[in-house]
């Protein structure tokens, strides 16, 4: 080789040191320790400043002090590889998130502690960018070795090692919107998100060729940039999730810990069907409220974005029709392709509860940062870590009441209703011709509705019949075990 | 204020030594383990009993083995399960194989460049230590490898036994390894026998082991202190004072109010007439620095030959009568247990309350580090008036500090010196 020989640093952060050994113990790794400049590695001895050209780092990032130090490394480092399953998926350590919340008095007793843990813990990847990881636990000796040796050697990672299963270039950042996330590191270029955009706004398409085809709006813009109105059909069809609504279970966990008490509106149309996805065909929402309420909710409310829009009761002006957006898509899908009706356009409906988290069918109200979203997806997946966790199964839970519930319908005179972009289309081009003059006008981005929401599982024709019976059904199933129903 | 910052090295995890000064005496000293807090004790907590032995594993990645079989035993003890001889002696293998390792790296990775005035082992150009290092770990990986399925983070030694009995050809290729590489450990011996150690101060001199009648003990149910007072494991929480201070994360421990030390240099102590042969005729060659901090580097050498020694019976003892394939049945009731080994680094603790399901209510660990954590303050608070204002004091203390090989991943990883004059 070269001239000059690599700096090469190690960092170690809050781990066993496991991942440490395992590189240090394989021969081929200890070899060519001696061909590089070891710059930092406190278990050898070494402590010098950066900047370093390739930096290992094993561990869990759990402390602001962790947190200083990892964004100086990541500055002064060309390279920076994730070593082990703590520094990528935050591994053993990383389960103390489950513990209760008394657990730092139940170790250390009253004793105040100058270094206070932190709630928000994670792997490396949680904080700066990262360009190598390298799962296990332990890491694989010969592999590690071998990704030493390919990143020493200058030898091209794409090209040369064709059977280097565990390593992943990450050749391209996810496009992050407020509420659709894509990853093209996943996509298998099946097109199905593509064929379902063009029935509504046609916001992705193909963009190069070759090994480097990849799904993106327009001139790769961002998400939220594009004309994507987060409806999320998209994330319904994928069939290896590289297209998804934005994760916030982990912000729901940050709410939770923080110790104020927290409330969640539940919409009937993800209460009827959480069943589905723990194999049950039955009404489960009860089920659903004593999961949540484990997880350490406080009030539950139940309501249904249907019946509140008819609380509305907007004055058309002009010859323009009064345009009610059901949903937060809705209203962007208007604004968006629409611009001169905007002006008819009254806000989306608003539930009458206070509450910190919203949990519903639909990815479309990620866009309004007012409550933090939950779709049912989401909420199915929180339910089963945390019931695998506590060795509950889903039909062991009990039937436990709503703490409110808000259903009724007012009785409102004929409203012009639209669902899904097709129907939208059609009735605001008659709106933009003056047709519908005097007349009020309810849009809803899903197609079939909510029950059939970006948020929801991927349903055939019969769940989604029984889906739409159970939630038209569900107040008078209310109305019978004597709840109280909420007039607004 | 005046402050030295720098970083520990060569010790496994993150700690800090503050100093206040003023007036040119010491008023105090802080030994600072700021690992962050792990709570490996309240998140097992709720969970089912076959989970702990995977999550303790993780505790520590050079002592691994000794927290599983630890964690192992103190289960059978919860569920009233008898371990065969036959696993009881593969255990032993597992300890004899995970101590060698760990000894070995510790003193030539992380204590010998000290001596010969070297930043690092790798680059200081002494490449017949090194290819001795590697032979050693190589003997001591083998045997956990071959018995637990992986030389870090094994798996195969769970409740109740082993999942894989090791064939009969594996054995004799252990017998290979470990008779190979035995002139090594022999050589090793000598080497940190002749290096020159400091004179070091102790200020206390109680210290703790476990105990057996008829063998140097690695496992077992007595504990025994400075060799005359005895206790049964049973009463460690009624015996062992665990505090916590406020600016550390490891908690502390003392015994009728004074600190003590565990690890090799205390087993020595208390087993070292249950030596083996060649082992024990070594000790009067290191005994006079028993006593000081130091005595714990050529106690580690001396040890590492008796793991050798014992590692080649166990094994020339399963090779003659084969070894059999056993399953015991485990019924599962609410119990309490608590299992104890000797570890690279002194005595460690496990303790579970199982209830009627098998379900974690209540764990308790105490890790080696945590014992001696109270003990290395006080060596440091009677000899740093000595080293006060010395070019040299911050390598001076490293040393004494890793004399004691302290795991700070395991007690709750760079020292950080600094002295405050107030």
């Amino acid at each position: 080789m070269s001239a000059k020989k690599k700096r090469i640093a190690f960092f170690e952060f809050g781990d066993c040191g496991g991942c440490e050994l395992a590189l240090i113990e394989n021969a081929k790794a200890f070899e060519l320790l001696g061909k590089v400049e070891i710059a930092y590695w406190l278990l050898l001895g070494k402590k010098e400043e950066g900047p370093y050209d390739i930096t290992f780092a094993e561990g869990i990032v759990a402390s602001e002090h962790d947190i200083h130090n990892l964004r100086k490394i990541r500055e002064k480092s060309r390279i920076l590889v994730a070593l082990g399953a703590d520094a990528c998926v935050s591994g053993i350590p990383g389960l103390r998130r489950f513990a209760n919340k008394g657990s730092v008095q139940k170790v250390y007793g009253n004793v105040e502690l100058e270094q206070k843990p932190i709630e928000n813990i994670g792997p490396l990847d949680h904080f700066v960018k990262v360009d190598y990881v390298l799962r296990g636990c332990p890491v694989n000796g010969s592999q590690a070795s071998k990704l030493f040796e390919l990143l020493v050697e200058d030898i091209p990672i794409e090209q040369g090692e064709k059977s280097f299963d565990y390593v992943k270039p990450r050749f391209s950042e996810n496009n992050v919107g407020r509420a659709i996330v894509l990853d093209n590191e996943k996509c298998i270029l099946c097109e199905r998100c593509i064929e379902v955009c063009n029935d509504i706004v046609s916001a992705l398409s193909i963009a190069e060729r070759g090994i480097n085809t990849l799904i993106t709006p327009p001139f790769r813009m961002n998400m939220d940039a594009s004309s994507c109105i987060s409806c999320g059909q998209c994330t319904v069809y994928c069939p290896v999730s590289a297209i998804y609504e934005r994760d916030n279970v982990a912000d729901v966990y940050r709410i939770l810990s923080s110790g104020k008490p927290v409330d969640a509106i539940v919409e009937v149309e993800t209460a009827v069907s959480i069943g589905e996805f723990f194999g049950l065909n039955e009404r489960c929402h009860g089920m659903l409220v004593d999961a949540l309420k484990r997880i350490g909710f406080r009030n539950i409310y139940l309501s249904r974005s249907k019946n509140r829009a008819k609380f509305l009761n907007p004055k058309p002006i002009g010859r323009l029709p009064a345009i009610i957006p059901c949903c937060y898509s809705a209203k962007k899908f208007v604004e968006t392709f629409y611009p001169r009706l905007a002006q008819a356009l009254t806000q989306p409906p608003k539930p009458s509860f206070k509450a910190d988290v919203w949990i519903g069918p639909c990815t479309g109200r990620k866009i309004d940062g007012e409550m933090t979203v939950l779709t049912t997806r989401e909420v199915s997946r929180m339910i089963r870590d945390y019931l695998t966790i506590k060795y509950i199964e889903f039909n062991e839970l009990e039937d436990v009441n709503f703490d409110d519930v808000e259903l009724r319908e007012p009785e409102v005179g004929r409203r012009v209703i639209a669902e899904g972009a097709l129907e939208m289309r059609q009735v605001l081009d008659k709106a933009s011709r003056g047709e519908l003059q005097g007349s009020v006008v309810e849009l809803w981005a899903c197609p079939g509705g909510c029950n059939a929401g970006g948020g929801q599982y991927k349903a055939s024709e019969e769940i989604l019949v029984r889906r739409k019976e159970w939630s038209d059904s569900i107040g008078s199933a209310l109305w019978r075990t004597r709840w109280w129903v909420r007039t607004v | 204020m005046k402050g030295i910052a720098d970083q520990i090295s060569r010790v496994v995890g993150h700690s800090k030594l503050e100093v206040d000064v003023s007036e040119g005496s010491v008023r105090d000293v802080r030994f600072n383990i700021n690992e962050d807090s792990r709570f490996f004790e309240a998140f097992m907590v709720g969970r089912k009993y076959d989970d702990v032995p995977e999550i303790v594993t993780r505790i520590c990645g050079t002592c691994n083995a000794n927290h599983r079989i630890t964690s192992i035993l103190a289960l059978e003890n919860a569920l009233g399960i008898k371990a065969s001889e036959q696993t009881e002696s593969l255990r032993k293998l597992v300890i004899n194989g995970s101590l060698i390792q760990s000894h070995m790296l510790h003193l030539y990775l992380l204590v010998l460049p000290d001596y010969i005035g070297a930043d690092d082992l790798l680059s200081s150009g002494k490449t017949d230590y090194l290819k001795r290092l590697l032979n050693l770990k190589r003997c001591g990986n083998r045997i956990v490898e071959v018995l637990c399925g992986r030389p870090i983070q094994l798996i195969d030694a769970v409740v109740g036994g082993f999942n894989v009995i090791p064939s009969k050809r594996k054995i004799e290729e252990l017998l290979r390894v470990v008779k190979e590489t035995r002139a090594d450990a022999v050589e090793s011996f000598h080497l940190f026998n002749s290096l020159k150690l400091p004179d070091i101060k102790s200020s206390e001199k109680t210290h703790m082991s476990l105990k057996s009648g008829s063998e140097y003990a690695l496992t077992g149910r007595t504990i025994s202190l400075s060799g005359c007072d005895e206790f049964d494991v049973e009463e460690y929480k009624t015996r062992i004072e665990e505090t916590a201070v406020p600016y550390s994360t490891s908690k502390r421990c003392r015994i009728d109010g004074r600190s003590f030390y565990v690890g090799a240099r205390a087993r020595i102590k208390i087993n070292g007439k249950l030596l083996s042969d060649e082992s024990r005729s070594l000790i009067s060659s290191f005994e006079s620095s028993l006593d000081s901090p130091m005595g714990n580097i050529p106690a580690k050498a001396a040890e590492v030959l008796h793991c050798y020694d014992d590692s080649l019976q166990i094994l020339e003892e399963l090779a003659s009568k084969g070894v059999r394939e056993e399953k015991p049945k485990i019924e599962i009731k609410p119990g309490e247990g608590i299992g104890v080994t000797e570890s690279t680094r002194g005595t460690l603790i496990h303790h579970y309350i199982l209830d009627e399901k098998g379900f974690v209510k209540y764990a308790n660990i105490i890790t080696p580090t945590t014992f001696n954590c109270q003990h290395i303050e006080d060596t440091l608070r009677c000899n740093i008036q000595e080293f006060l204002g010395s070019p040299d004091m911050v390598f001076q203390l490293e040393r004494i500090i890793r004399a004691y090989d302290p795991c700070i991943s395991c007690a709750s990883h760079f020292l950080d010196l600094t002295v405050k004059e107030l």
